[in-house]
């Protein structure tokens, strides 16, 4: 465990703890589990009647029902299934951006949080890297082996060159049979509709979507600085120009480019969170965690 | 104009104006360098304010430099001249003024007249000259007037004279007054000042003043026109003939002028004699109209003529006159004796009112002839010819030889000249411009005048210039024309013998010729001189006894006070006057204003060298343009504008 304690401080577990994942959807799993699934069960918690139609077991037609109405009904109870959840992190090198925590390490830890609150639920946890076009998959698992394994893989991942979400998501298609929960950790430097375009067959298998959009401070606003020497932490191209006079222009394209992933959001019934790295970790969960 | 520094000494510190500049290089931000996650934006945003910022950064430069060399500028003093300063010394200083008193200066603006505000500029220049200064004026008149000889020192005297001198009614160019006075500064010393006061009316010849000064002369203006008047004018009195015949129809031509930017209907009045008559006329904006009264008079002798329009803001040019000068006929003189003179006289006699006089003798010619033709001319009593001519008997001409001095007189060849037989005879044709002698037939009602055919005729071998033609030959050869060098004769190499042409045969010859003596005679300036000039005496020595100039309405301008009166003392104003002795008329003069004064629209003077004058609003300026004005107030106030300018820019932020 001593990877896994780098990201995870006892602080962290101690609030760990206080917590649980919460999936906002119903969630289909092969296994039971404590999560109500869309599919009809056999938990003991009665959820329906249905009309009796040829082929239904009739062990299951409620004979008092039968006796009052005269109707052939079927009791239905609700199925508890084992959910899943899938994190994909983005290990580009804008990801290493950030004093004193760079935005790779914050996104890092909240994919280590988000593991470890899924296994502790009894739930599956997966997770996906993405640094350039090489991607490094953790089918989803539930034990403590697996979380640990997961805690190593986002400890070592050091950021590089630049990801291709989309492509990548792609990828991670083919690899997932039943839907789940899909967290996408990222500062997502590319157009919202390459990356939707991408998210498209995870959305139709009724994926329940979260992406986690993680920003640096000086990132929003732009240093203070009178000139700079930005270099772009990707490709390496330069742009000496003054901040100051950049600011308002900047802000205001930050903006667009916000509000191209919200209206996206809203419109596919994703939930898109900014994340700022000086805000309290847990705030990135709140739609996943209580 | 010039700039000239009081603290010339510290012109090397101009260097400083590189000093934004420096500062601008040296103090460029060495920038930090700054990993950041993605250009993506930053460049989109860059891309976008860059076009708005390198401009801005461009503006700032120049707005520090411009700012620096305004703080030098204050340091260094300039003071602004309206010419060039030329090497001046600190000492004497000799002042010319030219004042314009000519008749324009006349009229009024805003309540009072030119000329009372140029005498009253004058004044004030005189008064600023210091204690050793020499100056002069000279007024401008038909003939120059000026008050002293040579600039002098008593600048009281100057003043004096310029109160007391009243405008004249008389015409003048500034040319004339600035020459004198460019001669009385040529040896003048210390710093020679010439300064002009004039509405600056255009030249006689419509061109704008030209004023020539060496460039040793510092030459100002100080115009007093405040613009132009919407003046009327009467500007001519013609008549067509300008020898009329009793009982025979005559017109008066009146011009009238008007300055107005708009058309006007005007009452124009005429007395001839004591007869009156009024006319409306019609005259077009800034143009004029001819207004033409025909008249036939059964009196005689000089009758005056007295056109006039209602007054207005110079009512000088309001009225005009001129001598009418009726007689019973005319006398022709005719000599010599081929038959081209007995044809002109056949012809003459059958003209009303013409009667020709036989003329024997050219050196004893009779006193009153209004007209001589001389066939077979040989440079007989040259002289006498030539006097008469002046005195404006108009003579026609047919050479049979010129000797030099007829030639050099007329500009045209010497030698006897040879008689050509042409075979077949050659035909006639009517000059291009027509004529203005034969332009009633310019329509062909009468038939042409060029009708006829010449057969024989002398060989002049005149250039063409030499005459304004009447009639040519088909070959384009001049046989009748006026000679350009003395309108008043005409050259005529047109035979009339029956075996050398028929043209007096033709039906159309009498009224043609005829019409061409009407216009023999040109306007009379025997019978008017332009105001400024001084009338001659009709008689003098002993028999000016008892002589007298007396106005129109009788009043006496001027008296014979013992003998020896020869001519009027003084220029007088525009009228008419009358040289009487006791009852007697001896002959009616009328004293004109010059045309060139009713056009009273300001111009811009001229030099030589095409440069702009300087210029003067009032005389009061006339010190800051010795002395230059002081510019570093101004510079100062730049330069507060400019930091302004460059604080707000510094502080305005770049639209996003």
């Amino acid at each position: 465990m001593s990877l896994s304690n780098d990201i995870l401080t006892p602080a962290l577990l101690r609030e760990l703890d206080k917590r649980r994942f919460q999936p906002r959807n119903r969630v289909e799993g092969r296994h039971s589990g404590r999560h109500k699934s869309p599919l009809r069960g056999s938990s003991t918690e009665f959820r329906d009647y249905r009309e009796y139609t040829p082929g239904d077991d009739p062990a299951r037609v409620d004979w008092r029902v039968f006796a009052r109405n005269d109707r052939h009904v079927i009791r239905t109870y609700e199925q508890e299934a084992q959910t899943g959840c899938v994190v994909v992190v983005d290990q580009s090198a804008s990801m290493n951006f950030g004093k004193p925590e760079t935005k790779h390490r914050h996104a890092s830890r909240l994919a280590a949080c988000l593991c470890h609150l899924v296994i502790h639920s009894q739930d599956r946890a997966g997770l996906y890297t993405v640094r350039g076009d090489k991607t490094e998959w953790y089918p989803p698992a539930g034990n403590a082996r697996h979380l640990e394994g997961v805690h190593r893989a986002l400890a070592s991942g050091a950021p590089a060159e630049t990801a291709d979400l989309p492509g990548a998501l792609r990828k991670l298609q083919g690899l997932l049979h039943t839907s789940s929960t899909l967290v996408l950790i990222s500062d997502f430097y590319c157009e919202p509709g390459d990356l939707f375009h991408g998210l498209n067959p995870f959305l139709h298998r009724g994926f329940d979507v979260h992406l986690l959009h993680i920003l640096d401070p000086v990132e929003r606003t732009l240093p203070e600085d009178r000139m700079l020497k930005f270099r772009d932490l990707e490709n390496s191209a330069e742009l000496k120009t003054d901040p100051n006079s950049l600011r308002t222009r900047y802000e205001a394209l930050l903006a667009d480019h916000l509000r191209g992933f919200r209206e996206l959001s809203v419109r596919r019934g994703v939930r898109h969170k900014l994340h700022i790295t000086d805000q309290p970790l847990f705030d990135a969960l709140s739609e996943l965690v209580e | 104009m010039s700039i000239g520094l009081d603290n010339p000494g510290l012109a090397p510190l101009a260097l400083l104006a590189g000093l934004p500049v420096l500062i601008h290089l040296i103090a460029r931000p060495r920038p930090r360098l700054l990993r950041f996650p993605s250009l993506m934006l930053l460049e989109k945003a860059h891309r976008e304010s860059v076009n708005l910022r390198r401009p801005r950064h461009w503006l700032l430069l120049i707005l520090r430099t411009l700012w620096v060399l305004l703080l030098l500028g204050v340091f260094l003093q300039p003071r602004w001249f309206a010419r060039p300063q030329g090497e001046r010394t600190d000492g004497q200083r000799s002042l010319v003024i030219v004042l314009d008193a000519t008749a324009s200066m006349r009229a009024r603006e805003n309540g009072r007249s030119r000329y009372a505000r140029a005498t009253a500029e004058a004044v004030t220049l005189l008064r600023q000259l210091d204690t050793g200064d020499k100056a002069n004026l000279i007024r401008v008149r038909a003939i120059p007037e000026p008050i002293y000889t040579e600039p002098g020192v008593n600048r009281d005297f100057l003043m004096e004279q310029v109160r007391q001198r009243p405008c004249s009614q008389e015409g003048g160019t500034l040319e004339a007054a600035v020459r004198l006075a460019v001669e009385q500064l040529a040896t003048a010393e210390g710093d020679r000042e010439l300064v002009v006061i004039s509405d600056f009316q255009a030249e006689p010849d419509g061109s704008p003043p030209l004023l020539q000064v060496p460039e040793d002369i510092a030459l100002t203006t100080l115009p007093v026109a405040e613009g132009g008047l919407p003046n009327q004018a009467i500007t001519d009195v013609q008549l067509l003939p300008a020898r009329p015949v009793r009982g025979q129809p005559f017109q008066i031509q009146v011009r009238v002028l008007n300055e107005a930017g708009q058309a006007v209907r005007l009452p124009l009045t005429l007395q001839i004699g004591s007869r009156f008559e009024r006319l409306e006329v019609s005259v077009p904006a800034s143009g004029s109209t001819l207004a033409s009264l025909e008249l036939e008079m059964e009196s005689e002798g000089p009758l005056p003529v007295v056109a006039s329009l209602e007054p207005d803001l110079f009512p000088d040019d309001d009225t005009r006159t001129c001598v009418l000068p009726l007689s019973s006929d005319l006398q022709i003189g005719i000599s010599g004796s081929d038959a081209t003179a007995r044809m002109w006289k056949r012809t003459v006699d059958a003209l009303p009112g013409v009667q020709s006089v036989r003329v024997d003798t050219l050196e004893a010619l009779p006193e009153r002839l209004d007209l001589l033709m001389i066939s077979g001319w040989k440079g007989d009593a040259m002289e006498m010819l030539r006097r008469r001519v002046e005195a404006e008997m108009p003579l026609i001409l047919k050479p049979a030889e010129l000797p030099p001095a007829a030639a050099e007189w007329l500009g045209l060849p010497a030698g006897r000249f040879a008689v050509q037989r042409m075979d077949p005879p050659i035909g006639l044709r009517m000059p291009d411009p027509w004529p203005a002698e034969l332009a009633l037939f310019r329509e062909d009602s009468y038939g042409s005048p060029a009708r006829g055919l010449v057969s024989r005729h002398a060989v002049f071998p005149i250039q063409e210039e030499a005459l304004i033609p009447i009639l040519s030959l088909e070959n384009g050869e001049t046989v009748w024309g006026r000679v350009r060098r003395v309108p008043e004769v005409q050259f005529w190499n047109l035979p009339l013998g029956a075996d050398e042409s028929d043209l007096a045969q033709q039906p159309q010859w009498v009224p043609m010729f005829g019409e061409a003596l009407r216009h023999s005679f040109r306007t009379s300036e025997r019978l008017s001189s332009p105001a400024g000039t001084h009338l001659p005496t009709p008689l003098d020595g002993f028999e000016a006894k008892g002589l007298e100039l007396v106005t129109l309405n009788q009043d006496p301008v001027l008296s014979e006070k013992g003998a020896g009166l020869v001519q009027s003392q003084d220029p007088l104003p525009p009228g008419l006057y009358e040289w009487r002795r006791g009852e007697e008329v001896l002959s009616m003069h009328a004293v004109l204003l010059p045309e060139a004064e009713s056009h009273l629209t300001p111009m811009v003077p001229e030099t030589q060298t095409g440069k702009e004058l300087p210029k003067l609003e009032t005389a009061e300026g006339w010190r800051e343009l010795q002395e230059g004005i002081e510019l570093w107030p101004w510079l100062l106030a730049a330069g507060l504008l400019i930091a302004a300018a460059e604080h707000a820019l510094t502080q305005r932020k770049v639209p996003a």
